[in-house]
């Protein structure tokens, strides 16, 4: 991991708390920026780039679980909680609700870098996912009308045959479309087509069987 | 021809005399001088009678002494017998004449006879109205004599005279009227006594006429009628007096004939309805009447008609310009012979005071609408503790019908409340004080709920109380949620006062996690510099510091801590140890009462008192009962029974020991130790703090194995006298 491409934001009442936790990411190398309250958090101008929040249980302003429920709509980097007095529920609630970790203060470097870690990763997965899908969102944008309605009967697996019936084109117009979006949806075999209409959620609307029958 | 005069009358037979002698000499034949003394008889009378015998004797006798005294010397014989014929003519003629006239003045008599006897004022006149005759009843009556009518000038002065001055003009012009024409007179008018004291009369009187028809005379009668013309005038008064009371009466007067019909109506009844008094009989009563009364006594009439009896009724009737008002109307048959003759009624406005009574019922309806609204029982009560009034909603609250409500009262109670409200309302009742008491009310479905009574005597002008006035709230929800707040705040108490364990073992642990936290993750970055290629020494020992920092702090707060169970003898006081006791078993109330354990306390009494913090004790106390609930609530089984006792140890101490019949402990020396623990979720430190504090406070706490089974754990205290200051 390098300096510049993640950073974490630590959100803890005790001062001395939050230097210590700066300190220690400094130490390791890692980017941390510090809040006093969940309010300075949201306040600061996020950067773009994989995050993880360190939040402590009790904030001066919210308690850090009902924060976690407030902001669950919106994105926000992955969660690892602190807390100076843990009990059972609370953890496993905050976990329910996709935090990271749950350490209890006092917690060793080795469980707060792990959740760290795996805390970022997630976040990076996690954007390079949407940054892909949006990818393929916008190659799926730039199809025209009638191939929309020629993707998903590729993609059912129907024969060109039996496409271009469904949709009363002839066979040679029906493999220029379909030759088309291969193309533009950047798809090197059929398969692959058929992978990247599932991430974008597009329905098999028919099936081969069905149609021949 | 009447003579009344002696003197005329002696003259006038002496004249006759002479007239027959010097006859008689002339003619020679002294037969006429007997027709001289019958003439002379009959117009004289006795007197003039006897002379002119005596003067015809005479005569006679000188005629026959002298024969030859005769005139012419020897009368002739014819002559002679001529004249006596003559004189016997004369005398037959003068004597028929004579008894005509007899018999006339015996009439005459006879009717003055009539007349002065009758019973009046009889009287007279010429045609030209001057009087004849009076009778005496006349002068006897006005007290004037014959001679005052005689010499009165022209007569009808004397008439005149009596009438009285206000009515002469009247009756004069009358009296003159009827002598003119000719027509019967006729008056009444009053006539002064001879006392000066006018009566009425009543004159009448008629003509007489010739056979011409010529009036010759009046004959008149005047009747005193004073005393029948005074009861007239009496009768005309009453009469007045009558219609005027009839007409300011107050109240409308109506008459009606057998059958109903109207014939008469005061003018006040006539005014109200603007009726024309012609068309009184036309108009029937009930045409007047407000049409929706109409029928009702329609009805009542017929009814009161045919039994024959009064009637009285209220109805509305309409005035002239159309607006109706009450009238109370009694009617009443009047009877003749067992028949009904007439009906009298008598109409009074009773408007205002029936539109008062409405508007006062209107008042009444809503007041007792709003007793039986407003969402509280209202009753009423005697002095003597009598419910004389219980409001609907009371009486739908308990399920009773009026009647039975007064007797039902107290059986409403609840019978663990009725001694004290019994007692409270003696109180009450003897004092007059108002009332305030909260007491179990019986609802219908046999519920009680709490109500809270307030009841308010009402007395009269002299003092004494007439009425109570009371009202019920039904506070049962606020009973409840009182009751619900105060064990929330026994609650709240208890976390605060007496520490609840979990929650202060929490806050200790975020105290002291916290700068652990801090000392931990700089103690890691500290030793990441110091790894570093090349160690980072200014860092290392930035956080270092912060380290050596850091741990103070975790210090500072275990520190604070420990104050906090620092035993003081600041807030001391002299106590009870059994009022300690008792409010903790009150506080634990709700908690005991929940997990089904009975608590029985065997107290000493007079417990020489202690010098103790209140707090600190309850909080011991506290403990100690709740590990025995707890030990006996992990059982499950047997008698759910903590003892607590106290008493005296020695001389100077005071004991209590607080038993459960749980299932015991093996070791009753570690108990006391920091964070031992045999509860899931203890934290081990109830028992080491009630030890700290009874050692602060010069006592000792220890526990013992229960017999047979459960634990006991007891302190003693030293007792104020005997304490350490």
């Amino acid at each position: 991991m390098k300096r510049g491409d993640h950073i974490v934001f630590i959100v803890d009442d005790d001062p001395n708390v939050r230097e210590a936790l700066c300190e220690l990411l400094e130490s390791l190398g890692l980017s941390g920026v510090a809040f006093g309250s969940a309010a300075e958090y949201l306040a600061y101008a996020r950067p773009d780039l994989p995050a993880c929040l360190v939040l402590d249980v009790k904030l001066p302003d919210i308690n850090g679980l009902e924060f976690q429920k407030q902001i669950a709509a919106e994105h926000h980097p992955p969660i690892v909680f602190i807390t100076g007095h843990g009990d059972i529920p609370s953890s496993v609630g905050a976990i329910k609700r996709g935090a990271v970790d749950f350490l209890t203060k006092p917690f060793s470097e080795t469980q707060l870098m792990q959740a760290i870690h795996a805390a970022i990763d997630q976040d990076r997965k996690s954007r390079h996912e949407t940054a892909q899908l949006d990818n393929l969102q916008q190659r799926l944008a730039g199809l025209t009308p009638r191939e929309r309605e020629v993707l998903p009967l590729v993609v059912s697996g129907l024969l060109n045959k039996q496409a271009a019936a469904e949709l009363g084109i002839s066979e040679i117009t029906l493999q220029i479309h379909r030759s088309k979006i291969m193309h533009k949806m950047a798809a090197s075999s059929l398969a692959d087509l058929v992978r990247i209409a599932e991430r974008l959620h597009i329905p098999i609307t028919h099936s081969r069987r069905a149609g021949m029958s | 021809m009447k003579v009344s005069s002696s003197i005329k009358r002696y003259g006038l037979a002496m004249a006759i005399c002479l007239g027959a002698i010097l006859f008689a000499w002339l003619t020679g034949a002294a037969s006429c001088l007997l027709a001289a003394i019958v003439v002379a008889c009959i117009y004289g009378g006795r007197g003039p009678g006897v002379l002119s015998i005596a003067i015809c004797a005479l005569a006679f006798g000188i005629f026959l002494l002298f024969p030859g005294l005769y005139f012419p010397g020897q009368p002739h014989v014819w002559l002679r017998f001529a004249v006596f014929l003559a004189s016997a003519v004369v005398v037959v003629l003068f004597i028929q004449d004579h008894r005509n006239a007899e018999a006339a003045r015996h009439a005459e008599r006879e009717a003055r006879l009539i007349v002065e006897s009758m019973p009046g004022l009889g009287w007279s006149t010429d045609a030209q109205g001057n009087f004849k005759y009076l009778n005496p009843s006349v002068f006897d009556y006005t007290g004037a004599r014959c001679e005052d009518v005689e010499h009165i000038d022209g007569r009808t002065k004397f008439g005149e005279e009596v009438l009285h001055p206000d009515e002469v003009a009247r009756v004069v012009k009358t009296w003159l009227h009827s002598l003119k024409t000719g027509e019967p007179y006729q008056s009444e008018h009053r006539i002064r006594r001879f006392d000066g004291v006018y009566r009425w009369f009543r004159a009448a009187a008629r003509p007489t006429r010739d056979r011409t028809g010529r009036v010759t005379g009046w004959y008149g009668m005047t009747l005193d009628i004073d005393d029948q013309k005074k009861a007239e005038e009496a009768l005309r008064a009453s009469e007045r007096n009558l219609k005027s009371i009839v007409e300011s009466i107050p109240g409308m007067i109506a008459t009606a004939d057998a059958r109903g019909v109207h014939d008469y109506a005061n003018q006040r009844l006539l005014s109200f309805t603007g009726t024309k008094p012609s068309k009184v009989t036309e108009s029937s009563w009930l045409d007047v009447i407000h049409p929706d009364d109409r029928d009702a006594a329609s009805t009542e009439w017929l009814r009161c008609k045919r039994a024959g009896e009064p009637m009285n009724i209220l109805y509305r009737m309409r005035r002239f310009d159309g607006v109706y008002r009450w009238f109370q109307a009694r009617i009443e048959p009047a009877f003749d012979g067992g028949a009904i003759a007439r009906w009298y009624g008598l109409l009074v406005d009773v408007d205002e005071q029936k539109k008062a009574e409405e508007a006062l019922r209107t008042s009444e309806q809503q007041l007792r609408l709003l007793i039986d609204t407003i969402p509280a029982l209202v009753w009423c009560a005697t002095p003597t503790g009598e419910a004389s009034y219980l409001n609907k909603r009371l009486l739908d609250y308990a399920g009773l019908s009026p009647e039975e409500a007064p007797q039902a009262r107290w059986k409403l109670i609840h019978p663990d409340d009725l001694q004290p409200l019994m007692r409270t309302w003696a109180q009450c009742a003897k004092t007059g004080q108002s009332f305030l008491i909260t007491y179990r009310l019986r609802r219908a479905d046999g519920v009680y709920r709490w109500h809270e009574g307030r009841s308010e005597p009402w007395r009269d002008q002299a003092g004494n109380i007439v009425q109570w006035y009371g009202v019920n709230v039904d506070i049962d929800e606020r009973m409840h949620a009182e009751h619900e707040l105060r064990s929330t705040q026994a609650r709240f108490l208890r976390a605060s006062q007496l520490a609840s364990l979990a929650e202060l073992s929490a806050s200790i642990a975020h105290e002291v996690n916290q700068p652990l936290a801090a000392v931990i993750t700089n103690s890691h970055a500290c030793q990441r510099w110091l790894a570093a290629e090349p160690p980072n020494l200014q860092r290392a020992q930035l956080t270092t510091e912060r380290i050596i920092r850091d741990a103070n702090a975790a210090a500072e707060v275990v520190s604070r801590i420990r104050a906090l169970f620092k035993p003081t003898t600041l807030g001391r006081s002299s106590v009870d140890i059994n009022e300690v006791i008792a409010e903790v078993c009150q506080l634990l109330g709700d908690e005991i009462a929940a997990k089904d354990i009975s608590i029985e306390a065997a107290l000493e009494q007079n417990l020489p008192a202690i010098l103790v913090d209140r707090v600190q004790m309850q909080q011991v106390l506290v403990n100690l009962i709740r590990n025995g609930i707890d030990a006996m609530n992990a059982t499950g089984d047997g008698s759910k029974s903590l003892v607590i006792r106290s008493r005296r140890d020695g001389t100077d101490r005071v004991r209590v020991e607080v038993q459960d019949y749980g299932r015991g402990i093996e070791d009753t020396e570690r108990i006391f130790e920091p964070f031992f623990t045999t509860k899931e979720d203890g934290m081990g430190m109830g028992l080491a703090i009630c030890r700290s504090i009874v050692e602060a406070h010069d006592g000792r706490l220890w526990a013992t194995k229960g017999d047979p089974k459960g634990t006991a754990l007891s302190f003693t205290l030293p007792s104020h006298s005997a304490a350490r200051v």
